[in-house]
């Protein structure tokens, strides 16, 4: 269980108040909320729900029965025996024919093995990605849940959220009375709540960075690999096979 | 080792590799667990390492599939010979067995 899969739920309903809130009543004009909210295109709690559904393990799990067949196909060829007393130019014909699917199934980086190992380690690449931002959002979770801001968002009734931003001031002012909190604001509340959630969205948008670059870094390596057959005159045919009787 | 024996290594991994193939089929530990399934940009770049993946992965069952059939291949032709060479053996043996006074 990782520090996300922790604090998601501990910042749940903190962050249904973000949203609700930014949702409600926006945010300050010239707020970094803003950008942050068109860069991602989805709200605070949104995200970090869907971000806990991600599966690491699954991931890294994923990658082992194609280690396992690198392992395999590097085996095949290693204990293939020779044929004893096979000599001759139909023999060897067929070692180069068999020499040449040999090498194409596990001999360097463009055989089947290699790329079985190199999609391994895309998938091991992935999984550290969203490993990172599962992390990065989770810190930044944590970050909010101490702040002063959490608990200006946490001093508004949950229903105040249901409504617009008239009603959520109201809300406010009501709940600020009744608590005896001094100072307090409808605008201190929703500059609280768009300041978590561009803490949050920040570091989700640095993952977005690395995964973006992630997908570019491995973009076109993975193809399928071409099978180049030895040449015609090396090759031997079934019927060159008929032996003098 | 002889031939035919040669012939039957080559049959069995060919076998190996064809079935790699359906493994691979399996490998997929779904959308979900790239963070894929969700809104917004995060997980429209987890779509696409998942579209990246799905590809990648569909690569190698092509190959694995075509590589188990050029071994198979190689494999018959192998039998062929060694049934060649064994046809040739007893042929001379016969030969033998008659030239004998």
């Amino acid at each position: 269980m990782d520090l996300l899969s922790r604090v998601a739920p501990i910042a749940e309903s903190l962050l249904a108040r973000v949203d609700s809130a930014l949702l409600a009543a926006g945010a300050p004009a010239g707020h970094p909320v803003w950008p942050l909210l068109r860069r991602l295109g989805t709200l605070p709690g949104e995200l970090v729900t869907q971000l806990v559904g991600a599966d690491v393990e699954a991931l890294r799990s994923a990658g082992q029965p194609l280690r396992e067949l690198v392992r395999s196909y590097v085996d095949g060829v290693e204990l293939m025996p020779g044929a004893a007393g096979w000599r001759g130019d139909t023999a060897d014909a067929f070692g180069a024919q068999w020499r040449s699917l040999a090498d194409h199934l596990a001999e360097g980086p463009r055989s089947l093995a290699g790329r079985l190992d190199q999609t391994a380690a895309y998938l091991d690449d992935v999984a550290a990605w969203l490993a990172g931002a599962r992390q990065a959002v989770a810190v930044a979770l944590v970050e909010c849940l101490g702040s002063i801001e959490a608990a200006t968002v946490a001093a508004l009734p949950g229903t105040a959220f249901d409504a617009g931003a008239a009603e959520l001031a109201s809300a406010w002012l009501a709940a600020g009375s009744r608590s005896g909190t001094p100072g307090a604001s409808p605008d201190q509340a929703i500059q609280a709540a768009a300041s978590i959630g561009a803490h949050v969205l920040r570091a989700a948008a640095g993952a977005l960075d690395e995964g973006e670059d992630l997908g570019s870094r491995w973009a076109g390596r993975l193809g399928e690999v071409a099978f180049t057959p030895v040449p015609a005159a090396g090759r031997a045919a079934a019927h060159e096979l008929a032996l003098p009787s | 080792m002889e031939l035919v024996d040669v012939a039957g290594r080559v049959e069995q991994l060919a076998g190996d590799v064809t079935q790699a193939a359906s493994r691979l089929a399996q490998a997929d530990p779904g959308a979900r667990a790239f963070a894929a399934d969700g809104t917004g940009a995060l997980h429209a770049i987890g779509r696409t390492l998942h579209a990246q993946w799905v590809s990648a992965l569909a690569a190698r069952e092509r190959e694995a599939a075509a590589h188990g059939a050029r071994l198979a291949d190689l494999a018959g032709r192998l039998r062929w010979a060694a049934d060649g060479y064994q046809a040739a053996e007893d042929a001379a043996h016969r030969r033998h067995r008659s030239d004998a006074p």
